[in-house]
């Protein structure tokens, strides 16, 4: 891409890309590494590296999938570089998932808006079980010293919302002919 | 893919985005993500709790990339309008958090002034939410049910928790599953089971093919329209009655699918290998039983958790591991000393036409005592304290030998470490009678204990007998209650002390050990049903026992303590 090519210069394209990408990207990072910091890391890496490759960026390519390629291959390389601190996906396992993530973040946004309806139908202590745990970042363990509750009651709690979101999130797209059909294969 | 599924691999997805996963968990899912229904789901779950990070604000994007891109090259004072335009979603999301948190602290407020109106209706709000699942099985017969839910009507992925008694369910999709306690289950909206524990038999008229039965092991899918699937810790037994069940290891690195036909069963373990079984019908309960039958009494002592050892005899293989704690390897017919021609224990009908017995051998040739009995083939070491049920016949004796010795249950060390748990002998009386009294043993070298109980030939009776280690002694306690005769349930020692304990060694049953540790003293009768459970049992739980076997009439007097030899 040249600054002929466009109405802004290649900078400001970028940034207005990415800006446009960059809730996805994590995304899509986040489902292939499910650990917010590497994630927040990993995406850090991938947007330096498209911006010295952005030159190799052809106009009419979908950003998001060249962002998710380079996502992909910044993920491996993570990977290696530190090591197999905890449990993690196999590279094999997340070549599969990242296969799967990219044509659903194509109705990503879709999803996102379905969420937050579905939250504001959340039961109150629900949602502020939500915002404790995602808006402030209290762990679970704090979490069940609070409500004075076991760690693991905490976790079930959040993991039956979260799973309520996902079929309450399911059921607005079904009933907003916004269901997005499984890639094949 | 099921619900099941779906909730498994949300389950372990959570515990990798807790940051507590192990090796083994990651790999579990990555072996439960197999589909592409399975992918979609665990992306689109990642998804969603990327989205709650980023609706929550964890990731402070802004902060983070604007220095990264200014060091790599990106220079800030070129482009003024960047990090202006990078940060608009983030303002806009900040507006829609604004928005958010006042809602949220709005209903934060609500939910601490409800904050203990919330904690005591959790009970109600959870059933209130259940009640609004669709549901999935319906109980149509029971039996002296216990069960941890609801048990009429099972809602769709709820866990359905027997602690006691049977149950028998009707499936949406048609089916028929008959659960006995202790068993775990639950039904998905497609009608599959999956059985956490326990054993069930499932029933299909053919239309509702394929039904699935998943265990932590193995899935199973029904081709035919019977089979029984047994769940236990380390692996899953399938029995087919009628038609085929195709069996599928859970684990991926297995040896594939395997198909069982009618009369035969497999066993597939926790490694994914299926193994070729011997077919057990008579484990898994195939209808509800009736009140005052022996399947009703069966039903219920396979419910009790102190169950050690079960022997129905209900098959000629003499199997007594049967749901039970016992580690040896099954029973064998064993033949008695001097005993030279051939005999078998006959498989006969017990004390109801529908329940089998073993029918154990003694007679006399050329003078010596010949039988065949019952033997584990390893030795056994017995609980502390235990309580024993049996429901045996006695067939009168071969001689009349003063000396005479029938052992329903017994193990020897030793020559001085033996131990009749209980045992028969003759009643010595001018009517030239044939009774036997009930006795007890655990020192060679003390006389019997003996209790007052008389068991009459051609009766089946109930014993129990109760033994509890007291210092060198051990404390016992035995009931006894003729069911042919409809008698009472007798106490016929009550907290009797026997000299010796209880040693460890084979276990014989209808059958004893003489000094050289042969096969001796076998019972003149039949043996119906078996239980040893780890623990003594109370009168009441003995007689509750009794009552699920016939009607009990009123308490006999408790027989005056024999004197202490």
């Amino acid at each position: 891409m040249t600054d002929q090519e466009g109405e802004h210069r290649p900078d400001e394209e970028f940034v207005r890309l990415l800006a446009g990408a960059q809730r996805r990207l994590f995304l899509f990072v986040f489902a292939l590494v499910p650990n917010v910091i590497e994630a927040e890391e990993i995406v850090q890496n991938t947007s330096v590296i498209m911006w010295q490759k952005f030159g190799q960026f052809r106009k009419g390519e979908s950003f998001l999938r060249w962002a998710c390629g380079i996502a992909r291959n910044e993920v491996l390389k993570y990977r290696e570089r530190v090591g197999r601190r905890e449990a993690t996906f196999s590279n094999e396992f997340i070549e599969l998932l990242a296969d799967v993530a990219v044509p659903l973040l194509e109705v990503v946004d879709e999803r996102r808006q379905a969420l937050q309806r579905c939250l504001e139908e959340l039961q109150p202590h629900h949602r502020h079980l939500l915002t404790e745990r995602y808006q402030e970042g209290v762990s679970t363990d704090e979490l069940a010293r609070r409500l004075g509750k076991t760690a693991d009651a905490v976790r079930r709690m959040l993991h039956r919302i979260r799973l309520a979101l996902y079929d309450c999130v399911q059921r607005k797209l079904a009933s907003s002919d916004l269901a997005f059909d499984a890639p094949k294969g | 893919m099921s619900s099941f599924d779906r909730e498994t691999i949300a389950l372990l997805a959570d515990r990798l985005l807790e940051g507590f996963a192990t090796e083994e968990d990651v790999r579990a899912l990555e072996e439960h993500v197999q589909s592409s229904a399975a992918r979609q789901f665990l992306t689109e779950y990642l998804f969603l709790t990327g989205e709650l990070h980023w609706l929550g604000g964890v990731c402070s994007f802004k902060d983070k990339r604007g220095p990264a891109i200014s060091a790599h090259g990106l220079d800030r004072s070129k482009t003024p309008q960047l990090l202006e335009r990078l940060s608009q979603p983030n303002l806009q999301l900040r507006k829609i958090f604004g928005r958010t948190m006042l809602a949220l602290v709005i209903a934060g407020v609500v939910c601490i002034a409800f904050v203990s109106v919330w904690f005591n209706r959790g009970e109600r709000g959870q059933l209130q939410e259940e009640s609004q699942l669709p549901i999935a099985a319906s109980l149509t017969q029971s039996y002296s049910l216990d069960i941890d839910g609801t048990a009429d009507a099972v809602a769709t992925g709820r866990w359905v928790l027997l602690r006691k008694g049977v149950g028998q369910w009707r499936i949406s999709s048609g089916a028929l599953l008959i659960a006995q306690a202790p068993a775990q289950f639950r039904v998905d909206e497609n009608g599959e089971v999956e059985l956490a524990s326990g054993a069930i038999f499932v029933k299909t008229d053919g239309r509702q093919h394929p039904l699935r039965v998943i265990t932590p092991h193995a899935y199973c899918v029904d081709w035919g329209t019977a089979f029984g699937v047994w769940c236990q810790a380390t692996h899953t037994e399938v029995h087919v009655l009628e038609g085929q069940v195709e069996i599928t290891p859970r684990r991926l690195a297995s040896h594939g699918s395997q198909c069982i036909g009618a009369g035969n069963a497999a066993v597939c373990d926790d490694r994914g290998r299926i193994e070729k079984a011997t077919c057990r019908p008579e484990r898994f309960c195939q209808m509800v039983p009736r009140a005052k039958t022996v399947a009703a009494y069966r039903a219920v002592a396979l419910s009790n958790p102190r169950l050690w050892l079960y022997g129905a005899f209900e098959s000629s293989a003499y199997e007594g591991r049967w749901r039970s704690a016992l580690g040896p390897d099954d029973f064998r017919p064993v033949l008695m000393h001097g005993t030279m021609m051939r005999l078998e224990v006959e498989h006969i009908a017990g004390y109801e036409p529908e329940s089998k017995a073993v029918k154990l051998v003694r007679g006399a040739y050329s003078g010596d005592t010949v039988g065949v009995g019952l033997q584990t083939t390893e030795p056994v070491v017995f609980p502390q304290s235990m309580t024993v049920e049996m429901i045996v016949r006695f067939d009168g004796w071969a001689s009349s030998q003063a000396d005479t010795l029938g052992c329903l249950l017994s193990t020897r060390q030793d020559q001085r470490r033996w131990g009749v748990l209980l045992g028969v002998v003759p009643i010595n009386r001018r009517d030239d009678a044939q009774n036997a009294r009930l006795v007890h043993l655990f020192d060679a070298a003390s006389p019997w204990t003996e209790t007052q109980g008389e068991l009459v030939p051609g009766c089946w009776h109930y014993v129990v007998a109760t033994f509890e280690r007291n210092g060198t002694m051990t404390r016992v306690s035995t009931w006894l209650a003729n069911l042919s005769e409809r008698g009472p349930l007798a106490c016929v020692m009550r907290d009797g002390l026997v000299p010796g304990n209880l040693p460890d060694g084979y276990l014989g049953i209808g059958k004893g050990f003489d000094t050289g540790m042969s096969h001796a003293y076998p019972f003149p009768g039949a043996i119906d049903e078996l239980a040893i459970y780890n623990g003594v049992l109370g009168e009441d739980e003995i007689r509750s026992h009794l009552g699920h076997l016939t009607d009990i009439k009123d308490q006999a007097d408790v027989f005056p303590l024999p004197e202490e030899p």
